[in-house]
């Protein structure tokens, strides 16, 4: 048990750590770039990349602002396609 | 070895007018199921979108975004329809899983679709599609 608890330790420290958010940001801002060469500039101007910590791990997140974001993702699937684009 | 990964949008589409019509709820009736908006609109529409994805030399994993339009009371349970569908569509041929369901949103359409006068309601889900590739 106390190897365990050791060993989940030992990866939530790693989740948490600057090198995998960097790594994270890395795909994050290629997904950023390929979203931002959508035809609309409302949608375009509110994207944004944020880095969330929680308490097991760090998230990179990118999105839009929500009511003009959904519309284009309904219409276009840019954000899905930019993470695609990303690998 | 080549391998060549099939097409998911047709067979998606075929899948979900085949379940669709052998359905009795009367929202799930004359439904138009494509790729795209048919020019002349109907009371029901879905549209299936492949978005891309990764693939892994064995299977590809591909983004889908649908749209569903159809009257107020009927587009929120035709999207929950279709979701439902496509959870247990895998059959191998080619489509191997489908999982990461998000949604359904309801999408503020400006201008709406209005056919026989009513408006219809816009609502969008996505989810993601494995496929098999095979030799080529």
């Amino acid at each position: 048990m106390a190897t365990r608890f050791r060993q989940i330790r030992a990866l939530t420290e790693m989740l948490k750590s600057p090198q995998i958010t960097a790594v994270l940001m890395g795909v994050g801002e290629q997904v950023l770039a390929a979203a931002q060469t959508d035809s609309n500039p409302t949608y375009v101007e509110s994207l944004r990349l944020q880095v969330f910590e929680s308490s097991s791990r760090n998230t990179v997140q990118v999105g839009a602002a929500p009511i003009i974001g959904m519309a284009v993702e309904a219409k276009r699937g840019t954000l899905a396609r930019a993470l695609g684009s990303a690998g | 070895m080549r391998i060549i990964f099939p097409p998911t949008t047709g067979k998606l589409c075929a899948v979900l007018r085949a379940a669709l019509a052998a359905s009795s709820s009367s929202f799930a009736s004359g439904v138009t199921v494509a790729p795209e908006l048919p020019d002349t609109k109907t009371a029901r529409m879905v549209t299936v979108r492949d978005d891309s994805g990764p693939d892994d030399g064995v299977q590809t994993r591909r983004r889908q975004g649908v749209n569903v339009w159809a009257a107020r009371a009927d587009a929120e349970l035709l999207a929950l329809t279709c979701m439902a569908i496509y959870r247990s569509c895998a059959d191998g041929e080619p489509i191997t899983q489908t999982s990461q369901f998000s949604g359904p949103y309801v999408i503020p359409d400006d201008p709406k679709y209005v056919v026989n006068g009513i408006e219809l309601t816009h609502v969008f889900f996505t989810f993601q599609v494995s496929a098999r590739g095979s030799d080529y």
